[in-house]
């Protein structure tokens, strides 16, 4: 029985050690990774949004200096053979989370890893590579990317409710990162995650300036009155019958 | 007058020539030098040293000072990784010659001090751009005298190196010639490294370890991961870093000039 105890501890610890894929995420280095609100433009990953007028770019404040907040997380999904594209919001919403998060540091513009960890391990297999991108949002759209995803899978399936309740007139901003796609390590450090070039694992996220743009969300008066407009063709129908 | 002038000039710079050469041998215990250590990947970890003492404190601002204002000596957004062998963690900083110290933590943030990065200590450096790093110094150890690094505890990583600019094998001789000639390790029975101690090597494009084993009934001194003799002793380069984690605690870690 103790030995039986002893084998299945060995391999636990084995598989521990096999599992362990590692990414350094112990920094998002100022030199690859970088972020800037765009409220010139509609986040391109939501179709049928109109130019808003009044708008401007600039770099995401500091979180001491503004108080506001950005949140981003390192999304991964297999690797195609070729950089990843993402287009759509339902394209991004097939993306994995690898459960790695970032907010806005001090000085703006830049990021600060959450729980720092220079051997972070991430859920997908050992030797294989996979896609990554890092997403970033307005936290007024949700503090976790579970729940802003929740909220974005809704409004790609055409109900703006849970956005509009979220947002609350507030402006929201989404936006990814350039992709990139890597190896994991199983030493510490791990892999590198953010870099200008590509390494031996892959290619880095090099992605400064990245782009958080406007949430389009519809007006309710907007709704209603499409709503009226359509209940007034009914009546004018019914009338000529 | 002039004569007398042009005598007395003569007989004082006499009289400096002798002085300097008789004080020679006082000044040249302090070695100076350069290594160049080329870190060509941008956001490659390479685990180095810097194999000199290089101004007040070895801090990182001394050790890659502006060349000019708003002209770094590496690449803005370079990371350093400065391990804590207590916490087997390490703390990450960033270059930015924007910064009053030339460098931010993690975040980006201004630090109120620079990093030190002393001779013996090896890190993490993952360079922006690629870059080759000029370390310009005096030698810490001076000429007839040894450094001792104390390694406290057994079993533990310490993320070191050599306390004076070394490349070649980490021990000289074979079992069947004896240890001889200058080497950073002595085999154990000589004053050395415990048998069983762990000589980890980093390759940056791998992001793999090699992990040795001392040995002194090794024909090299060394084994591999699994105790199986080696032909011949790992090697490094000079201004490489490496984890030492010694067999026994307190081994003292001598390394003469």
């Amino acid at each position: 029985m103790k030995k039986l105890v002893l084998t299945t501890v060995c391999a636990v610890a084995v598989t521990g050690v096999t599992l362990a894929q590692n990414l350094n995420w112990s920094s998002v280095p100022f030199a690859a990774m970088t972020a800037e609100t765009n409220s010139t433009a509609y986040s391109p990953l939501f179709s049928g949004g109109g130019t808003p007028v009044g708008g401007a770019i600039g770099v995401t404040g500091s979180a001491t200096g503004t108080g506001l907040v950005y949140d981003y997380e390192l999304l991964y999904t297999t690797f195609s053979g070729t950089q990843a594209t993402i287009s759509t919001l339902s394209s991004l919403l097939a993306w994995n989370d690898t459960g790695l998060g970032a907010t806005n540091g001090n000085t703006a513009g830049r990021l600060t890893v959450v729980n720092g960890n220079s051997a972070a391990a991430v859920p997908w297999t050992g030797s294989t590579t996979d896609s990554i991108v890092l997403v970033g949002w307005s936290a007024d759209l949700g503090a976790t990317w579970s729940s802003v995803s929740n909220i974005l899978a809704a409004a790609a399936a055409g109900n703006n409710n849970p956005l509009q309740t979220q947002l609350a007139g507030q402006l929201g901003f989404l936006g990814v990162s350039t992709t990139g796609y890597t190896q994991t390590g199983s030493s510490n450090p791990g892999a590198t995650v953010f870099a200008n070039a590509a390494n031996a694992q892959g290619l880095p996220i090099f992605s400064l300036l990245t782009p958080l743009y406007l949430v389009p969300v519809p007006e309710p008066t907007t709704l209603a009155l499409a709503g009226l407009g359509g209940l007034s063709l009914l009546l004018f129908r019914r009338q000529r019958k | 007058m002039r004569t007398k002038t042009l005598l007395l000039t003569a007989a004082a710079l006499l009289a400096a020539g002798i002085t300097s050469t008789q004080a020679q041998p006082v000044y040249s215990q302090n070695v100076v030098g350069y290594a160049s250590v080329a870190t060509p990947g941008a956001g490659v970890n390479y685990l180095i040293t810097v194999p000199f003492a290089i101004g007040v404190s070895n801090g990182a601002n001394e050790i890659w000072p502006l060349i000019s204002p708003g002209n770094p000596s590496i690449p803005d957004g370079s990371l350093i990784l400065i391990w804590n062998s207590a916490t087997l963690t390490y703390t990450t900083y960033q270059s930015d010659s924007g910064s009053p110290t030339l460098w931010d933590d993690a975040g980006g943030n201004f630090l109120p001090f620079s990093p030190t990065l002393p001779v013996g200590q090896g890190f993490f450096l993952s360079p922006a751009s690629p870059v080759t790093n000029t370390f310009a110094g005096t030698v810490a150890v001076n000429v007839g005298t040894s450094n001792v690094m104390v390694l406290k505890n057994a079993g533990v990583n310490y993320l070191v190196a050599p306390a004076v600019p070394y490349a070649g094998a980490v021990t000289n001789g074979t079992l069947a010639t004896g240890a001889g000639g200058p080497c950073l390790f002595s085999p154990d029975g000589v004053k050395g490294l415990p048998d069983g101690s762990l000589l980890l090597i980093w390759n940056p494009l791998t992001l793999k370890y090699t992990t040795y084993q001392s040995d002194s009934q090794s024909g090299s001194f060394w084994d591999d991961a699994g105790g199986n003799a080696l032909p011949a002793p790992p090697s490094i380069t000079v201004g490489q870093g490496f984890f030492l984690s010694p067999a026994n605690a307190n081994y003292n870690w001598t390394v003469g000039l």
